[in-house]
């Protein structure tokens, strides 16, 4: 600013230490301002009140996207449910963020998006703890003579909980869709995202996309619908 | 976890992650589909959470409520051998006022008159006296 106005004023060309002169000037300025602004708030716990507020503030979509998510994430756990249900990974992953279990920093996250990662954490527990941890009070379910066989094997798969049924998907349903069809298969193989895009030409929109109608085509078969 | 399981659950956990990603109108179109009301599963949802934060606040109620019946119970279920006459145990009951001065002053709170004290309070009082260790302390130990 000063500079232009030296500019203007004087009609001649500024001289370099005149220049370095404002720039340091406009320098100082600057770090004199960042050292006055206030620091960043420190991360501090909801209390309980804050959680009631929040809890009560989750939109009618957020919740309806909650109630879908979890039903995704049991699903996952396949064999490894333990007789639970969807709406369980909701109230115990909401009990972590009330007891402190899991905490919750309002600054630093929506209420929304932490309830989601409990249940992420929750659900991760559930399927990684030691097959024996899991069985702490039905001992006598794991094999005395391979006691790191996974007990859960042994459970009957849930609906959907066998790679079959999608693979019946993949020829009946995705017929005429190969691109589906083929992303599936892949993922089906234990391909990741980023492999499968590059394997098959997809840009990240066209695999969404793609990832889009399966949803739907699974969430179809799971609901017992063709 | 077998290799085919674990594909399994990385792909449902993808269609996890893809529903935080479809938008409205496409969450409510996969409701549609699936002859649910979307409006109806967002109200389970808010009693679902409405009725944990509930139980959430009242767990230090119950947890309360719980330890005061442990220590009721115990109570109950100690039972002090007292003196097997009414007279032995109004003796027993005097000296354990005369040592105890704080257990008097319990007692003549709720009696004016030591002589007003049936038979069943007497025994009352002692075993409640017992439950608090009075019975076993030595004369003048009390400060």
């Amino acid at each position: 600013m000063r500079i232009e106005i030296f500019r203007e004023m004087s009609g001649v060309a500024v001289s370099t230490a005149l220049k370095k002169k404002a720039v340091r000037g406009e320098s100082n300025r600057m770090s004199n301002a960042k050292r006055r602004s206030p620091p960043e708030p420190e991360a501090i716990a909801a209390t309980p009140d804050q959680i009631r507020e929040a809890y009560l503030a989750v939109t009618k979509t957020e919740l309806a996207r909650l109630a879908s998510f979890a039903r995704w994430r049991f699903q996952a756990l396949g064999r490894r449910r333990q007789a639970r249900d969807p709406d369980e990974l909701v109230t115990d992953a909401f009990l972590a963020i009330l007891d402190g279990t899991r905490t919750w920093y309002p600054t630093k996250a929506a209420f929304f998006v932490a309830l989601i990662g409990a249940i992420r954490s929750q659900t991760y527990n559930m399927r990684t703890k030691a097959a024996k941890d899991a069985f702490d009070d039905l001992k006598s379910i794991v094999d005395r003579e391979d006691p790191e066989a996974d007990p859960f094997e042994e459970f009957e798969a849930p609906p959907g909980g066998d790679s079959a049924d999608l693979e019946k998907l993949i020829k009946e349903r995705f017929a005429d869709d190969p691109e589906a069809a083929l992303v599936l298969e892949a993922r089906l193989d234990g391909k990741d995202p980023s492999e499968i895009r590059e394997s098959l030409g997809l840009s990240q929109r066209e695999y969404e996309t793609t990832v889009k109608r399966i949803r739907r085509a699974v969430k179809r078969l799971l609901e017992g619908q063709s | 976890m077998s290799k085919k399981d674990e594909a399994l659950r990385a792909f449902y956990e993808e269609m996890s992650e893809s529903i935080l990603q479809a938008d409205d109108a496409e969450l409510e179109e996969e409701y549609r589909e699936g002859g649910m009301s979307m409006d109806a599963d967002a109200d389970r949802m808010r009693q679902l959470l409405a009725n944990t934060f509930k139980t959430f606040q009242q767990r230090a109620l119950v947890a309360a409520r719980k330890k005061h019946e442990e220590r009721t119970a115990t109570i109950s279920a100690q039972q002090f051998q007292l003196p097997a006459s009414p007279e032995e145990r109004r003796a027993l009951l005097d000296a354990v006022i005369a040592q105890h001065q704080q257990a008097g002053r319990m007692l003549i709170a709720q009696h004016r008159e030591f002589k007003e004290l049936t038979d069943e309070d007497v025994e009352s009082w002692l075993q409640q006296f017992g439950a608090l260790g009075l019975l076993d302390k030595k004369p003048g130990s009390e400060k």
